[in-house]
Parts: structure tokens; C-alpha cells; sequence
């Protein structure tokens, strides 16, 4: 469920382009005033397709509605209890926060470590022509892998974290199996396999920017952190935010790396919203209620979108 | 800032990127000797770094014929069926979507059509939604049709992540394609079809390789669809879960497993490396 | 229900008793019963069908797995098993069952989980096939199993919930277990520690095992927030400390587990689980337990008693270390509490070859598959009273390198009894005393939690 830089850069291209193809489309509209028959035929399928999860979609939202579970043959709509009941119970806002917090510190850490990648990779010296590849690495590999992969390095007693820490005088501690420690620990893997995906938009940023404007600056007599900061980094600004957008949603959803590694526990110090409806509705067979919990995840998803998308149009109207 | 005056041989910045290399492929390196070893080294410590590397893992991996034993139990992993599953499965999504979601991308990038920004957005819309609300619905409408566990209805279900992707690849590779040479074929007197198919296809074609790549991976990645909706028919993720369970004396073998997993993208960058990096940077380096 | 319960124990202690000590006799009479009824059914009847079993990773699976070539040999019949581990085994099932998906034939199960399955139709009542003569083989004996076994998976549903004891056959019992403490002895006897018999008692051992041997876990117990975790040591010493999943109160059925005996066992649970379990509690489950046990990483273990067994059999690394006791009991409490737990196969309602699974449930539970797979030193603690009675079985637990396996499992058998209500629902009101289990093994406030805990299994009531 990664590799959406590649997504996200055509967002950002498309919307540009929209603004710039408003005259043409005038042109066709003169010539095709006609409805298109065969226009219709080509987009049919896909349209009918995606309707098709519409429905589902709002079948879900229906189902929240309801008391369905299995094991009972009887269903009946019981308007917006699923919802009271969870509001009512610590969990539910323990898996809110839970979800928060894994998205909030992981899109933050990716940014910033995401910009520091793209800068040294930018910076052309010889070995980082070489490596460039590398950095495409984790987000190739499926999330699920990943998740694995870093449950046997965390492994209390057999890591070989531990082993590394050990060797600059750490102590053992057990990652993933202790509740302190267990969320940090998720956001690392996250961390990990996503810092790229920042760093390779925030690079196809700063490629963008006209190397003139920093020779200018220097010429200026401006200091590089300086330029770094007032010259470039407004400019790239948007790049980091629309990569943010689609991190914001995609780890407000993240379920791979979290059931793959500590399925919610231990305790309920990593259940977020995915997971505990996942638990609930697959494990404890609550159709209903674990729907529920998926609606309430949408909204999240769908508050924290409006947000970035808002903070992201505020930037690009200043930078341009 | 420094690193853009500093020369390509700069120490400081050429052993900066040596450290974020190491960092992003030791644990590569270290799954990799790990599905080398034999199940009594991965429960020493210190880890061991030199070993006698075996392919055991892999042959329990594979072989349906003799299981690896445990204290136990014995575990018939059976690897190939999920890999065959992950392959039709992909590849099957990839094709249904390119058939679906190219003409649909040619007429949002070229066709006049009503509602056409709202079908664009309809579509992006597809993004946002978490699968699992779709998955806990759709679960119930598999069990009354039928389509539980079977190819067909996960290549169905997968073009949940894959066709919004493929439409909005193939409508900004269209977009890129000059306007003229259609237009100037049409004034030629070919039919729109014609023009589609000998003119635009054919400049489209490494773009949709690489989209294709692209979305092969992401069908590659899919867990949650495949947990809840398949089970002799599951992909290749779903099947590594089962190899996490048993504890660390399995160890060796998931990470064999894991290697297989993650050979496959890698195998396709280097396969499709051209055409993927075009699919990676385009849009923001055209 | 409680007096089902202590009908049911009753009933398991005492056929125990008298088939073991009746050994001989029994064996005999049933011999010459099978002999008078000689007539057989036709085992080919269907001959070429093909059967999924699915079932846990576990050695009873390759007990009966290492016999199918002779059942398809007998019948025609070919069976896959598909084996799962654990966690995922019960996720499966639960899905693979709920979609009517017809691609598993058998299951394997247990009693608990079953309650969740048969009220939605989705296991397939089994006294049609018992009572039919054309399917049934006159040998095949159900009487043979243990009475509080049958019992146990015997019952009805009314308006959706379980009423035990009488009613419809769900599931036909392979194996089953009871919980017990198992110790490597060369390490105990080598730090010089006494079998612990409460938990303060297993804390205080803990201790001074880690103090001595920091490399070593000195317990282990399963912990994964499933209920898998709840029905092992922490059911059976929560019993004995006067704990109950639920009471019947006015009336109503009612959750124990915020009561004071509750609170008072949870509080030397949790303290007994942070000196003593692995730092890898909320993550392990019955695999760990046994792998630890077998590589003598861990120096205790509390869970089914086969998993003793196993490593002792002749050849294994541990083989004669691992001896048994009773699981631990409440400081102040009289007796210890043994949890049971049955291994048992049922059919898929949704099934399309039901005759062909029938003929493999049927063989898979026989009278010479139970004893060859107990011989082999896997189906430990065969549910047929035909194989406690038989000299080969008797002869083979009795050797020295089983060190006090079939004495422990006597007398542990005598108070051993199912410890949970029969209800729908156990999965989802275990699966969230596992959780709260893990959240105050984190350290949160013992009493708080199981309020908490309460109150969410009462909202699913």
C-alpha cells in the first residue's frame, strides 16, 4: 500500500494542469457539443466498477447502523447505538488516540528525516549518484514483509537490535513486547519504510528549483542555511505537504505494519481504529460494531485530509 | 546550504550517505543471512555473522512433500501455492484494470463529457477510503454470491487500489502526449478510434509499462483484502503471517519466506528500471 | 449451568477413576462386544472423493496425518489437511466457518470455540450420522469415550445460547488435556528450588531463579490477547481462587470478574506473571511455551500437560528432564483447579461432502487410530476410556523417561473440569480478559481494569 509518491506527484501535476487546459476545453466544447456515445462507452466500465464499492461503501455505513453479527441469525437496525456504546468505553478513545499518535509522530519524523535525504541525495556528491537506487528500497517491499522482518530484529530475547544496542552499552529491551515502548516502535518501521517516499518528492522539489535563485542568494552574500530556509524551503513547501496528505491518510489507516507486528496489544497500547475493528468485527464476529469503528476512522481520515488539503493551499498561495 | 557546494568527493557527505545506505539495507542483509541459517543459530547470542550458509529454510519453504519440524509439530509451509495466488491475482488486477482504466483515463484527459471534474474527483475519492470499510461489507456479499475465495473475486476486489491508480496514471501520461499529432490525424480524416489506436497507444506504451509495474507492486503489497476474503486463494502476505506464529525457531524459514516476497519488486525494478523510474519522477521532473 | 458443571466433573473424574483402575476388565468386555457386532459398513461407499481437514499445527494433526495413507487405502477417500498455527488456526476458522465457505470438510475445535460456531449454523449436528447403521461401524463404540467428554460437546440452542448437557452431538473429541505445571528438573534440583504450589510461592521461585541464572525465563505461560492465553493457567488457578467467568445472579447470567476474589487473584497473577514470564508474554502463545520448556530456556511452564510429554518422549533433547504437578493454587485455597480442554473434530455445515467427512471423523477417532497415535507418543490423552485400559498405551506412559506423567495426570484428572459457562459469545468475553490481562501485566491498576473489563463484556450481553 505504498509507492504513492508517484500518486501524489500527479496530483499535484494534474491540478496544475487544470489550470492551464481551461482554454483548450472551451475550444472542444465548440467542437463536440454532441453527446459522446463512444466517450461514455470507454469510462463505463471503470465507473461502474468504482460504483460498485460506492455501494459497498455505503453499505458498510448501513451496516454500522445495525446490530449484525454472526452466530445470530436475526438483524436489526439500531440507529446510532454501535456508536454510543463505543463513545462510552475508555478504548474506543484509547484507539483514537493510538491512531493519532502512530500518524501524528509518523508523518512528522518522516518529513523531516524525508527532507535530510532528499537534501544529501541532492547535493550530487559521488557516492550519493550511486546509492540513489537504494532509497526506492523499503517502499517496494509489501508493508506486510516489513512488518515481519522488523518483529524478528525486535525480538526481546533473540534481536539483533538488542545485539546492536549492546554493543554501545544499551541494555536489552523488548521493543514490540512491552507497552512502553511498543508504539515508538511501530513508528520506527514506519518510519523506515516511509521516509523515502518524502524524500523523493522533496527531491523532485528541489531539482524543480532554478539553480539561479541559490546562486543568486550566494552571490548576495546570504549564508546557506540561510538560503536553505528563506529561499528554498518555501519553495519545496508544498512538495512536503502534499507528500504529508497522502502519508496522513495512508498511516491513519495503517493496519499491515501493526496487526503484522503487535495485532493491537500488548494491552491496548497499539490498537488503533483499523485494528480493533478488525478484532471486533473478524475475531469477535460484531459486524456492526466493528463497522462502526471503521466509520469513525473514515472520519478522522477524512477531517485530517480537509486540513492538509486546506494548509497545503495556503502554502502554494503564498509561494506563488 | 553546504551540500550543494560541496564537491562530489567531500568526505563528510559521501560517509552521511554511506550511513543512510547501511541504514536502509542492513535489515535487507540481515533477513537475507537469517534464511541462510540453520534454526539453532538464530536462538544464539551474540547473532552470529559468519555461518555455513544452507538452504534448508527454502527447501521447507517449498517442498509440500516433507514438512520442517518443530518441537511441535511438523509445518508443511507449502510457499508455492501462495506465490501462484499472489502472481494470477496481480497480474489479473493489473490486466482487468488496464482494460477498464485506460479508455476511462483517454476520456478524462481528452473527451468533453457532463460531470467529468466530479468523476475525476469521484475517483481520487477512492484514495481516501479505508479498504477495511469496504472489506467488513464486502464480505457479506461475497459469502451470498459466491465469489469467496475465488481468483475472480479478488481480482474484482483489488481493483479497489488498483484502477483509481491506473485512471489517474494513464489521464496525466495523455495529458502529456501533444494534442497536435491527434489532431492533425483527425483533420487527415481517420476516425477518432483509428487515431487512438495507431497515434496515441503507441506513444503511450512505456508509460502504461510502467504504470502497469507500478501497480503489479501495489497488488504485490495488498494484505487486508486478501486476509478476510480468501483462503485457499491467498496471496503471498497472508501466507507470511502464518510463518510468524510459530516463534523463533521458525525464524529462519519466514525469513526465507520473506525473501521471496521481496525478491519479486526487486526483481521488477531491475527488470523494469527504465520504465519505473520514468512511472517514479514523473509529474515532477518533466 | 453450575450444576451442569459439577454434573460434568463428577462424571470425568469418576469414569477416569474407574477405567483406569478397571482396566483389565474393561478391555476385555469391550473387545467381545466389538467381536459379537462384527458386521462392518461399507467403507468404500465413497470412494474418490476428496476432504479438506483443517486443523492447528499441533502434534495430535501429525498423529493422525501420519495414518491417512491407511484411511485412504480403506476408503478411497483422500484428505488434505491444511494446517494452521494457532493464532491464525482460530481467525480462520472462525471466517473460513461464517462465510459457509464449503472448502473445509473437517475442523478441528475445541468446546469453547464451538459454542461460538453451532448457534449460527455453521457446524453440522452429528447424531444423524452416529445413529445410522449404513454410516456408522458397530465398533466404532461412542460409549468408549470419556462420559463428561461427550457431555461436554453435547448440547442445545435455544434462542441462540447453549444449554449444555443434553441435545445434539457438535464435534467428536481426538484428544484432550488438562492443565498442569511442568518443570524441568535439572533445573529446579540444580538451583536447589522446590516445586512451587501458589503463585507468591512461584514469585518468591522466580526470583531466586533469575537472581541465580539470568539467562533463563523462569515460567512459561501464554499471553497473547486471544483467549487462547486465558484458558490455560490463568482459568484454572483464577478458579481455584474462587474466580468464575460468569454466575448466575437473580436469574441472569452475570460476569465474575470484577468480584473481589477476581481482584485478589489477578493481583498474584500479575505480580507472578512480571517476575516470572518472558518479556515476550503479550506475544507468546502455546508455541513459545513449548519451545521454551524443550530448549530449557524456560525452567516452568503452566499449560496442557501433553506439552510435557512430548519432549520427553525417548530422543528429544529434553527427554526424562520435564516432570509434572498440579497447576498452582490460591495461598488460602484448599485445592488447585485444572482447566479441560478437548481437541475435537467437527463438520462444516457448509460441507458438500458430508458422508466423506463423516468416514474420516469416524476413523480419525477410531479405537486403533486414538491408540496408535498415543503409542507414537503424540495423541496424549486419548479421549477413549478403550485406550487408558489398553496394556500398550499403560505400558508405554509408564516408562521412566515420562518420569510422573501418569500419576500427576490421575490425580490432577480427579479435580480437572471445564471452568467455562457454556455461552455463546466466549470468544469475544475472553478475547477481552486477555486484553485487560495484558494491560495490567503493563502495569495498570488491577481493580480499575477488571471494572473496566466487566462493564465491556456486560455491554455485549
Amino acid at each position: 500500500m505504498d509507492l504513492r509518491g508517484i500518486d501524489a506527484i500527479v496530483t499535484l501535476q494534474s491540478s496544475a494542469d487544470q489550470l492551464a487546459s481551461s482554454n483548450n476545453e472551451q475550444v472542444q466544447k465548440a467542437e463536440q457539443n454532441a453527446l459522446d456515445w463512444w466517450s461514455l462507452a470507454a469510462i463505463a466500465p471503470a465507473i461502474i466498477i468504482l460504483l460498485g464499492f460506492l455501494f459497498l461503501f455505503f453499505y458498510g455505513v448501513f451496516q454500522s447502523l445495525t446490530d449484525l453479527k454472526f452466530g445470530r441469525p436475526v438483524v436489526r437496525f439500531i440507529g446510532f447505538t454501535n456508536y454510543e456504546v463505543a463513545i462510552k468505553t475508555q478504548d474506543f478513545w484509547n484507539s483514537v488516540r493510538a491512531t493519532m499518535a502512530y500518524a501524528c509522530s509518523a508523518v512528522l519524523a518522516e518529513a523531516f528525516f524525508g527532507l535530510a535525504l532528499a537534501k544529501l541525495f541532492a547535493s550530487g556528491v559521488f557516492l550519493a549518484r550511486l546509492m540513489r537506487p537504494v532509497i526506492l528500497l523499503p517502499l517496494v517491499l509489501p508493508p506486510m514483509s516489513v512488518a515481519l522482518m522488523w518483529t524478528t530484529m525486535m525480538d526481546p530475547q533473540n534481536g539483533i537490535l538488542n545485539y546492536l544496542l549492546s554493543l554501545v552499552g544499551i541494555g536489552r529491551f523488548a521493543w514490540i513486547s512491552d507497552a512502553s515502548t511498543a508504539m515508538c516502535s511501530l513508528v520506527l518501521i514506519d518510519i523506515w519504510t516511509y521516509t523515502p517516499f518524502f524524500a523523493l518528492i522533496i527531491f523532485a522539489g528541489l531539482q524543480g528549483i532554478n539553480d539561479e535563485i541559490r546562486e543568486a542568494a550566494r552571490v548576495n552574500g546570504a549564508r546557506a542555511w540561510a538560503t536553505f530556509l528563506y529561499i528554498e524551503l518555501p519553495l519545496i513547501a508544498p512538495y512536503i505537504l502534499i507528500a504529508a496528505v497522502f502519508r496522513l491518510i495512508e498511516s491513519l489507516n495503517q493496519f499491515d505494519i501493526i496487526f503484522g507486528t503487535t495485532q493491537g496489544g500488548p494491552g491496548d497500547s497499539t490498537s488503533v481504529l483499523s485494528v480493533r475493528a478488525y478484532i471486533t468485527a473478524f475475531q469477535n464476529l460484531a459486524f456492526g460494531r466493528g463497522a462502526a469503528l471503521m466509520v469513525v476512522n473514515w472520519m478522522i481520515v477524512l477531517l485530517g485530509t480537509l486540513a492538509m488539503v486546506k494548509l497545503w493551499r495556503l502554502v502554494r498561495q503564498r509561494v506563488s | 546550504m553546504r551540500f550543494n557546494r560541496s564537491t562530489p568527493t567531500s568526505l563528510f557527505p559521501n560517509l552521511l550517505v554511506v550511513a543512510c545506505t547501511l541504514i536502509l539495507t542492513f535489515p535487507l542483509v540481515w533477513i537475507v543471512m537469517m534464511s541462510l541459517k540453520q534454526q539453532a543459530e538464530v536462538m544464539t547470542w551474540p547473532p552470529r555473522f559468519i555461518f555455513t550458509p544452507t538452504f534448508e529454510n527454502f527447501r521447507v519453504l517449498f517442498d509440500a512433500a516433507q514438512a520442517g519440524a518443530t518441537s511441535y509439530g511438523t509445518i508443511k509451509v507449502d510457499f508455492l501455492t501462495p506465490v501462484t495466488n499472489s502472481v494470477v491475482i496481480s497480474l489479473g488486477a493489473v490486466l482487468v484494470s488496464l482494460i477498464a482504466g485506460v479508455p476511462a483515463g483517454y476520456v478524462l484527459a481528452r473527451r468533453d463529457i457532463p460531470m467529468k471534474e466530479d468523476i475525476a474527483f469521484f475517483i481520487l475519492g477512492f484514495r481516501f477510503a479505508p479498504a477495511l470499510l469496504v472489506v467488513i461489507p464486502l464480505f457479506s456479499v461475497f459469502q451470498t454470491v459466491g465469489l469467496y475465495d475465488t481468483y475472480f473475486g479478488m481480482i474484482w476486489v483489488y481493483q479497489v487500489v488498483t484502477l483509481p491508480m491506473i485512471i489517474w496514471l494513464s489521464r496525466s501520461y495523455i495529458e502529456d502526449i501533444p494534442k497536435d499529432i491527434e489532431e492533425a490525424a483527425a483533420m487527415d480524416g481517420a476516425k477518432p478510434f483509428r487515431v487512438v489506436w495507431h497515434i496515441v497507444l503507441p506513444l503511450l506504451k512505456p508509460g502504461l509499462i510502467g504504470a502497469s509495474l507500478l501497480i503489479f507492486l501495489l497488488a504485490w503489497h495488498n494484505f487486508a483484502l486478501g486476509l478476510i476474503l480468501s483462503s485457499t486463494k491467498a496471496p503471498v502476505t497472508v501466507a507470511l503471517l502464518k510463518l510468524l506464529n510459530p516463534g523463533v525457531q521458525f525464524y529462519p524459514v519466514m525469513a526465507a519466506g520473506l525473501v521471496v516476497t521481496m525478491i519479486v519488486p526487486v526483481i521488477l525494478i531491475i527488470l523494469g528500471q527504465r520504465h519505473l523510474e520514468r512511472g517514479l519522477t514523473f509529474g515532477a521532473v518533466k | 449451568m453450575p450444576r451442569t458443571l459439577a454434573a460434568l466433573r463428577g462424571h470425568s473424574a469418576h469414569f477416569l477413576k474407574i477405567a483406569l483402575i478397571c482396566s483389565p476388565l474393561l478391555l476385555g468386555a469391550s473387545a467381545s462386544f466389538v467381536q459379537a457386532k462384527a458386521e462392518d459398513i461399507n467403507w468404500r461407499q465413497f470412494e474418490g472423493s476428496s476432504i479438506v481437514w483443517a486443523y492447528d499445527i499441533h502434534p495430535y494433526a501429525d498423529a493422525v496425518a501420519a495414518q491417512l495413507p491407511e484411511f485412504e487405502k480403506l476408503t478411497g477417500i483422500k484428505v488434505t489437511p491444511e494446517l494452521y498455527p494457532d493464532d491464525a488456526y482460530w481467525n480462520k476458522l472462525t471466517i473460513q466457518l461464517s462465510t459457509k465457505s464449503p472448502s473445509w470438510d473437517v475442523v478441528g475445535t475445541g468446546i469453547q470455540p464451538a459454542w461460538d460456531l453451532a448457534p449460527g449454523q455453521l457446524l453440522e449436528p452429528l447424531d444423524r450420522y452416529l445413529n445410522d447403521p449404513k454410516l456408522t461401524s458397530a465398533s466404532y463404540d461412542y460409549k468408549d469415550f470419556f462420559p463428561a467428554l461427550r457431555d461436554a460437546l453435547t448440547w442445545e440452542i435455544k434462542s441462540g445460547q447453549i444449554e449444555a448437557g443434553r441435545g445434539q452431538v457438535w464435534a467428536i473429541p481426538h484428544g484432550f488435556e488438562n492443565i498442569q505445571l511442568f518443570y524441568r528438573k535439572d533445573i529446579l534440583d540444580k538451583h536447589g528450588i522446590k516445586v512451587p504450589t501458589t503463585p507468591p510461592e512461584m514469585s518468591a521461585a522466580c526470583e531466586k531463579l533469575k537472581s541465580a541464572d539470568p539467562a533463563i525465563t523462569p515460567l512459561g505461560v501464554r499471553g497473547v490477547r486471544f483467549w487462547s492465553s486465558i484458558h490455560t493457567a490463568a482459568i484454572s488457578i483464577a478458579k481455584s481462587y474462587g474466580v468464575h467467568d460468569f454466575v448466575v445472579k437473580d436469574g441472569k447470567l452475570e460476569t465474575g470478574l470484577d468480584s473481589p476474589a477476581s481482584v485478589a487473584f489477578h493481583k498474584d497473577y500479575v505480580e507472578m506473571i512480571k517476575k516470572c514470564a518472558a518479556p515476550s508474554f503479550a506475544n507468546d502463545n502455546w508455541y513459545q511455551v513449548v519451545d521454551g520448556i524443550n530448549s530449557g530456556r524456560t525452567a516452568m511452564a503452566i499449560d496442557s500437560n501433553m506439552f510435557g510429554f512430548w519432549n520427553d518422549v525417548a530422543g528429544k533433547p529434553a527427554s526424562g528432564k520435564i516432570a509434572f504437578a498440579p497447576p498452582l493454587r490460591a495461598p488460602n485455597g484448599k485445592n488447585f483447579e485444572s482447566n479441560i480442554w478437548i481437541w475435537s473434530l467437527a463438520m462444516n455445515a457448509a460441507s458438500q461432502k458430508k458422508g466423506a467427512a463423516w468416514l474420516f471423523i469416524q476413523w480419525a477417532t477410531s479405537k486403533q487410530v486414538e491408540l496408535n497415535g498415543a503409542v507414537a507418543g503424540k495423541l496424549v490423552n486419548s479421549p477413549r476410556a478403550s485406550t487408558w485400559s489398553d496394556k500398550v498405551w499403560l505400558d508405554y506412559a509408564a516408562k521412566p523417561e515420562f518420569t510422573n506423567f501418569v500419576d500427576t495426570f490421575k490425580s490432577v484428572q480427579e479435580r480437572a473440569a471445564l471452568a467455562f459457562t457454556p455461552r455463546a459469545g466466549f470468544a469475544e468475553a475472553m478475547n477481552a480478559w486477555a486484553v485487560a490481562m495484558q494491560k495490567m501485566v503493563n502495569g495498570a491498576d488491577v481493580k480499575a481494569t477488571l471494572t473496566d473489563l466487566a462493564s465491556e463484556i456486560r455491554s455485549s450481553m
